[in-house]
């Protein structure tokens, strides 16, 4: 039988040391902002790019409804909308004071990072995919006036057949994030109860 | 920079050692708790310059431990798949000495407390003072000093229960 007191030698007698130095630490910090940098800049990069395409396809071709510019400027918008979440997201996952709140708002904080996190990649996205199909749609309008009926069946099955994919992977994919949030929060809950004065 | 690096450098060595103890008694588990504390002191340099001796550093630090390890479900999971059964700890414990097992049984025990209790009891293991576990716990004096003591005597029947194995 061992008392308290037996347990602190056993704890200050204890050789296990930490498996990193601050070397290696150091190492890992520069390596993982070049990384996070260069994702960041890529995915920017991408949309600006995407923006740009879309920009010289808006200028270089003549439009002649309205509906096609209005899926131009819908097109534009969501790439747009994309840069701002991932940079808001970016900036709110560097926002250091947050760490340094005692736990119960440390938990509040969580809790509330990760609804918002549920929400962009589910409902958020859903809605961002349904203003994508209605850029397309519109698109087609003009695209059908001035090809061929086939080339426009063929462009509208294509897109219909990748939102109709996109749309079953997204259920599956919601219903395992709601799952994973729940359990998330409960677990979170049971945190914040522990740490109740 | 190179002063920052110098900086960094002096609080881990001062430091590495009590938050890699924080870390092993909340998880459990050694590797994951060499990634929490990587984790933890990743976060320290970000934060070396807002740092400006409003209270100790070693509570900043902690501070920003225990929130690490409170954002680390994934481990807790993993963690608590592992029940101590004789088998696991007759497997899990190298043989390297005596002291080493008995360090180890206690990190598997302190593992199957609630997890403010595994944060609370390592700093109290570590003799962090009461009012600096109560600034970062969130926790008032008074209640600490209870939890305090249901927490040693908790941990102190887990221990006798499996070193009898």
């Amino acid at each position: 039988m061992k008392d308290f007191e037996a347990l602190k030698d056993i704890w200050n007698g204890q050789i296990e040391l930490p498996g990193v130095n601050s070397e290696d630490i150091l190492k890992n910090i520069k390596k993982n902002k070049r990384a996070f940098a260069n994702k960041l800049l890529f995915e920017i990069a991408g949309m600006a790019l995407v923006i740009s395409l879309l920009l010289f396809i808006w200028t270089m071709n003549t439009f002649t409804m309205w509906t096609s510019h209005l899926s131009m400027a819908i097109f534009i918008c969501c790439c747009l909308y994309y840069i701002i979440s991932q940079l808001q997201d970016y900036r709110e996952i560097n926002n250091s004071d947050l760490l340094l709140k005692q736990p119960q708002e440390y938990i509040d904080y969580l809790k509330g990072y990760r609804k918002r996190r549920y929400l962009f990649n589910t409902r958020k996205y859903a809605v961002y995919s349904i203003f994508i199909g209605i850029a397309f749609g519109l698109y087609f309008i003009e695209i059908y006036s001035i090809a061929a009926i086939w080339q426009t069946l063929i462009g509208v099955i294509f897109t219909g057949a990748w939102f109709v994919i996109c749309w079953q992977l997204m259920k599956v994919y919601i219903k395992r994030e709601e799952e994973k949030l729940d359990n998330m929060i409960t677990n979170l809950e049971r945190l914040k109860n522990q740490f109740a004065d | 920079m190179a002063n920052k690096e110098i900086l960094f450098k002096d609080i881990f060595q001062k430091n590495s050692k009590k938050i890699f103890h924080l870390c092993y008694g909340y998880t459990g588990d050694k590797d994951s708790a060499n990634d929490l504390m990587q984790e933890t002191f990743m976060k320290v340099w970000q934060n070396l310059d807002k740092f400006r001796n409003q209270a100790l550093i070693s509570t900043w630090i902690y501070r920003i431990a225990v929130n690490t390890c409170l954002s680390y479900l994934r481990t807790e999971k993993r963690q608590q798949k592992d029940e101590l059964t004789p088998n696991i700890i007759e497997n899990k414990v190298e043989e390297v000495s005596e002291k080493t097992e008995e360090a180890a049984l206690l990190y598997r025990c302190i593992s199957k407390l609630e997890e403010n209790e595994r944060i609370i009891i390592a700093m109290v293991l570590d003799e962090v003072p009461y009012p600096e576990i109560a600034e970062i716990s969130g926790i008032s004096e008074g209640n600490l000093r209870v939890k305090i003591h249901r927490i040693k005597h908790k941990l102190t029947e887990i221990y006798n229960r499996y070193e009898r194995f």
